[in-house]
């Protein structure tokens, strides 16, 4: 925090003396930061006062750097706050001021800093004053060479050109103009050219391109030979040039200027740069800088002298400099330099370097793309280069893939050579991606782990961008590399695992190729599995951890060879042993019971036995037992016989019982943490379970054959089905009342119950009606958590069949009864919304169930529907919305439909009031829609709608919110709502109306 | 597909390619004819020193027809408990609303790192299902736990 210093009294300096004292202490490094603050605070006081002008002009004669530079920093701040005070003679005095000590500096030989900061100063100037000083390059040029004076500029297209006056220079002086030229580009370039201020900024610098680029071409033609030794001022000079190049072909690529003509022909000098080795590396990056953000500047021809070049006597040797063969030491940063130049090279003329891929220079270049993925070293820890190139494969495969496929025509000869290519620079990344050995990877620091991960997760997108163009003959190679490895007497295992990496990115891409199939067998009947099932080999984890992932990606392989699946299961189960394994394994081992259910019913024993190892094991492992248990699931959902599901069914409950007896057990050695986690473990199995014994969505459809035959019974009606589920619901509400105050027990409780709701075959967990309500009932009464009971009743609701009506009215009763409680729905919006949407989906599905409740009490639900509509909260509030948009379209029998117009008819008035205070302004924005829905609905059904409307829209400021809209906005509003009759333009309407009722000063903060 | 609509999807790709934050990863789908530039396949993970760290979350965007002047539909597949979160697993945030923040210059990178930011900074002004808003406002060691589980659900591997 910044200290509060009181030297709003301190008593200014009375002398300049005073003035470079505080400056100088203000730069000193020993300035404490107290200080710094507040002689910053009595300096800056100084430099806005109306003396500032003045003090910076005396500051600016003194022999100190510091105050030199305060001097500068002081007419920058009078610039950008008071320059409009300044008179044309004055401003015309201040430039004359600034360039004549500008040139002191340079002639003085102050440091580097202080001249950029006037130039700074002098850019900021042009800004303020460009009029004045319209020719500002060349008069500074002509001002540094002594054939003018002062600030007037009609005679400067007399003197000698700029060219030869620079010759007459020395380095620093010509640094300087080129640095000013530079600055000027690049703050001008960032004032919006757009509108019509801009613009004179624009024709400004159209004025002062022929003298820019004359600086810059004489300053980068002058050296003769980029092969000389440079001194250091040159190689300074040289490359601020190269810099005022990028900054001025930058603009003119932005801005389409004249600059465009006129530095383009410099494009090639700069390319002579790249040869001496001092300015190698800046050449290399303008370069780069340019074919990555100016694709239009360079020509044709540009590109193909660069061509000539990077692929010329210069390129190769550099190449062969900065991408050693062995093993030999490489400055990285030049490396760099090359790689971003190629690849940006690369990228920028790839259609080029495609359609002429057998040209020399093309190869060339190709050849060289190999040659930086070949650099020795892990990717982002030692190398920054090969991750550049992913974008180019990508945008080459594209390229390739795009090229329109004609059948019977066979593909261009460029086709067959980029894909050669592109198998090359994959089989390069598959080396790059092995994960290095523990040595290795322990000095490791976290941005280089999370760096190499990251880097192969992009090498797998490009595997799997490619595959379309390198199809069967990627996967066999693949392949045949773990293989090779798995036959030697010690394979690589980082090999094997990179090459099962590749196959599992491959997983949603193969083709329909049967060779593809032919490689995946030879894969899974290879000794990989078994060497890798054996416990003896921890070094091994990587790997199999990776060939767990493949088994569970291609279950569908695994469907049409199921002779293969057991070995892949004892596979999967064995490395349920490994701790660090078990989600991988649990994951895969689900993925391949789901698809392959029916061919593994009968492995189903063995299974189970290596559930119940595992689960005596790791009976706190939640997630892997949830997912085993799924797994058992599906293969039990796929037996024919209920007898036998129930059989099957009978060891997995056990075990789940198990952990209800572990639990108790915690609870009374009062470790209720523990306890808590070991019951919600075991509803989660049963869920688990339960969903996994679901009919798959693609099985057979039953249909429904109540109608007039009687349902076949089942062992889940009244045999040793039925005494199942009356155990485990006794079982389960047991465990619940353990725990009533608990969300998470309650909502997983009830989540076992639900997930026989949407069946439609008789099963374990399709629970009677009687036991549902049953079990919701009690938990009503004990928890307090009403969206997870009431949420259950209602999805329960959405699915009864008529044997459940009665079951259904003891629930209706209930959760209708909450309202009693409610003080209005602000007072437990929850609870308000979650009986609206139970309310909703009795409505929707059961329309006589909701009829029959007691008239008292269905006054009381249109009574907090109505209520919801006007109410802060927004989910009572949107439920509500559809509640009644429900009421006004439901069709029913002609009784009911009768009485549903009578509830109409008696709330409609109070229902349009509130949906009008809610679209004259008392909605959010977002609820508009949702409003909007029953005002549809209202118009376009209810003959009554007109005057229920206008009784609330007209009632002289009772009931509606806003004064902003008047009588004839209204009208409007209602005859246009009219004549859109309901229809979608309705949104709209209610939006505009809205606004104007919330008034126009309501917009959103863009 | 419009011509800028392609165009600008054809970028998107390039610059995520070229650069894109760590730990997500967004790509077209990929159907029986090729690319669908319009579809998305998106993973968001937690963010660092967050709950939600070590998670993965996917999340499909949906780009219109009239995109980039309107934005696209962000969905996480499964739905994600997450009080911003619809029960679609349509997530509601101010720049994915035409009405509100979205502007044509907003890149894939920006959406799915506000998105990011959402995950373990959640608006209250704007709940999108009833669940996880409610336990967020009303017990958050029971909504932090919920999410811990989500996280193991959900890791990163």
């Amino acid at each position: 925090m910044v200290p509060v210093i009181a030297d709003e009294d301190a008593p200014p300096p009375s002398s300049m003396q005073e003035v470079e004292g505080l400056i100088n202490t203000l730069y000193n490094t020993s300035t404490t930061p107290s200080d710094v603050h507040r002689i910053n605070r009595v300096l800056q006081k100084l430099q806005r006062s109306p003396e500032g002008w003045l003090l910076a002009t005396s500051l600016s004669s003194s022999a100190n750097e510091h105050v030199q530079f305060f001097a500068a920093s002081t007419w920058m701040v009078k610039l950008n706050t008071d320059w409009q005070g300044l008179s044309e003679h004055d401003a015309l005095g201040l430039l004359d001021t600034l360039i004549t000590w500008l040139i002191r500096v340079v002639n003085v030989g102050f440091k580097p800093f202080i001249w950029r900061k006037i130039c700074v100063t002098l850019v900021n100037y042009y800004i303020r004053f460009h009029n004045l000083w319209q020719h500002c390059v060349r008069h500074l040029v002509c001002r540094f060479a002594g054939v003018t004076t002062g600030v007037l500029q009609d005679g400067l297209p007399a003197l000698p050109p700029t060219e030869t006056l620079l010759a007459g220079l020395n380095n620093i002086s010509k640094t300087v103009i080129v640095g000013f030229t530079r600055t000027l580009i690049e703050e001008v370039g960032k004032i919006d050219s757009k509108n019509s201020k801009g613009h004179q900024y624009f024709e400004g610098m159209n004025m002062n391109t022929p003298d820019a680029a004359s600086v810059v071409m004489a300053i980068l033609m002058e050296h003769g030979s980029p092969m000389n030794q440079l001194s250091v001022e040159q190689v300074t000079l040289i490359e601020e040039a190269l810099k005022c190049y990028l900054a001025w072909a930058t603009y003119s690529t932005r801005e389409a200027s004249q600059a465009l003509q006129l530095f383009q022909p410099i494009t090639r000098v700069t390319f002579e740069w790249l040869e001496s080795p001092q300015i190698y590396r800046i050449a290399a990056e303008t370069v780069t800088e340019m074919l990555t953000n100016g694709f239009y500047f360079y020509t044709a021809e540009d590109n193909h002298f660069l061509a000539e070049r990077i692929t010329g006597v210069w390129g190769q040797n550099k190449f062969s400099q900065v991408v050693p063969k062995e093993h030999d030491d490489y400055d990285s940063e030049e490396t760099d330099a090359f790689a971003h130049m190629l690849v940006a090279f690369a990228e920028s003329n790839l259609k080029g370097l495609v359609l002429t891929v057998d040209a020399q220079t093309s190869q060339t270049i190709f050849e060289m793309l190999h040659g930086l993925l070949r650099l020795q070293g892990y990717p982002i820890a030692d190398e920054e280069v090969s991750n550049l190139e992913f974008e180019f494969w990508s945008s080459l495969t594209e390229f390739m893939t795009d090229h329109p496929y004609e059948e019977g025509v066979p593909k261009p000869h460029w086709w067959d050579i980029c894909r050669g290519h592109l198998l090359r620079a994959v089989q390069e990344y598959w080396i790059k991606i092995r994960i290095p050995p523990p040595d290795i990877l322990a000095e490791w620091f976290k941005d280089d782990k999370d760096g190499f991960q990251s880097y192969r997760k992009d090498f797998a997108d490009l595997v799997e961008t490619a595959y379309p163009v390198l199809q069967s003959e990627l996967f066999g190679e693949l392949v045949q590399h773990a293989l090779n490895q798995v036959n030697t007497p010690h394979p690589d295992w980082q090999e094997v695992e990179s090459c099962l990496f590749c196959i599992n990115a491959l997983a949603d891409t193969l083709t329909t190729d049967p060779k593809e199939y032919t490689y995946l067998s030879a894969l899974f009947q290879s000794p990989l599995f078994s060497i890798l099932a054996n416990p003896e080999s921890p070094e091994l984890s990587r790997t199999k951890l990776s060939a767990i992932s493949v088994i569970g990606s291609y279950s569908e392989y695994f469907e049409k060879h199921t002779e293969l699946l057991p070995g892949a299961l004892n596979f999967l189960f064995s490395s349920l042993t490994i701790p660090k394994l078990i989600n991988q394994a649990s994951k895969s081992i689900l993925s391949l019971c789901s698809s392959c259910r029916t061919k593994l019913v009968t492995e189903l024993p063995a299974f189970i036995q290596h559930y119940q190892l595992f689960a005596s094991r790791h009976p706190s492992e939640s997630l892997g037992r949830e997912r085993v248990l799924g797994a058992l699931g599906c293969l039990i959902q796929a037996l024919d016989r209920e007898e036998d599901k129930a059989g099957a069914l009978e060891p997995l409950l056990a075990s789940v019982s198990a952990d209800f007896v572990a639990c108790k057990q915690l609870l009374s050695a009062r470790y209720e943490e523990e306890a808590k986690d070991r019951a919600s473990l075991a509803l989660k199995c049963l869920v688990s379970l339960g969903k996994s014994l679901q009919a798959p969505e693609d099985g057979p459809i039953i249909i429904d054959e109540t109608n007039g035959t009687r349902k076949r019974r089942t062992i889940w009606d009244d045999g040793m089905g039925h005494q199942l589920q009356i155990l485990l619901a006794q079982a389960i509400e047991d465990i619940a009342a353990q725990f009533p105050k608990d969300r998470e027990i309650t909502k997983e409780a009830c989540d076992v119950f639900r997930c026989g709701f949407t069946e439609t075959v008789p099963g374990l967990l399709v629970f009677p009606p009687r036991l549902v309500v049953d079990f919701l009932l009690s938990c009503g009464s004990r928890s307090p958590f009403y969206d997870i009971t009431i949420g259950t009743a209602s999805a329960f609701v959405n699915c009864i069949s008529p044997d459940g009506y009665n079951e259904c009215r003891r629930l209706t009763a209930y959760v209708f009864g909450l309202i009693q409680g409610l003080d209005g729905p602000e007072s437990d919006p929850e609870l308000a919304h979650n009986i609206l949407e139970y309310a909703n989906r009795l409505l929707s599905k059961h329309l006589h169930l909701f009829l029959e409740v007691q008239e008292t009490v269905l006054t009381r639900v249109l009574t907090l529907a109505l209520a919801s509509l006007v109410s802060k909260e927004q989910f009572p509030k949107k439920t509500a919305c559809a509640f009644w948009t429900n009421l006004i379209t439901t069709t029913g029998q002609a009784n009911e439909q009768r009485m549903i117009e009578m509830i109409i008819q008696q709330t409609g008035e109070a229902l349009a009031k509130n949906l009008v205070i809610q679209i004259g302004g008392g909605a959010a924005r977002s609820e508009l829609d949702n409003v909007a829905e029953p005002l549809k609905k209202m118009v376009f059904k209810q003959f009554n709608a007109r005057k229920w409307l206008e009784q609330v829209l007209f009632s002289n400021g009772e009931g509606f919110p806003s004064q902003k809209v008047s009588v004839e906005d209204k009208s409007m509003f209602l005859k246009k709502l009219f004549l859109l009759r309901g229809g979608r333009g309705t949104n709209q309407l209610v939006k505009e109306f809205w606004l104007a009722c919330r008034g126009t000063e309501f917009s959103y903060a863009s | 597909m419009s011509a800028l609509c392609l165009n600008r999807l054809q970028e998107e790709r390039k610059q995520w390619r070229k650069d894109h934050p760590f730990g997500f990863y967004a790509k077209p789908a990929r159907g029986a004819e090729g690319l669908d530039l319009r579809q998305w396949s998106c993973g968001i993970p937690g963010k660092e020193k967050t709950l939600w760290e070590g998670g993965l979350f996917k999340l499909e965007m949906a780009f219109p027809e009239e995109y980039p002047t309107k934005p696209p539909k962000c969905k996480f597949v499964p739905p994600l408990f997450h009080p911003n979160v619809y029960p679609s697993g349509t997530v509601c945030l101010s720049i994915l609303n035409e009405d509100e923040g979205w502007k044509p210059a907003i890149t894939i990178k920006q959406i799915l790192l506000g998105i990011q930011d959402l995950l373990d900074d959640p608006n209250p002004e704007s709940p999108a299902q009833a669940e996880a808003y409610n336990l967020f406002k009303k017990d958050r060691a029971a909504y932090d736990k919920r999410i811990r589980a989500l996280v193991k659900e959900n890791h990163a591997t």
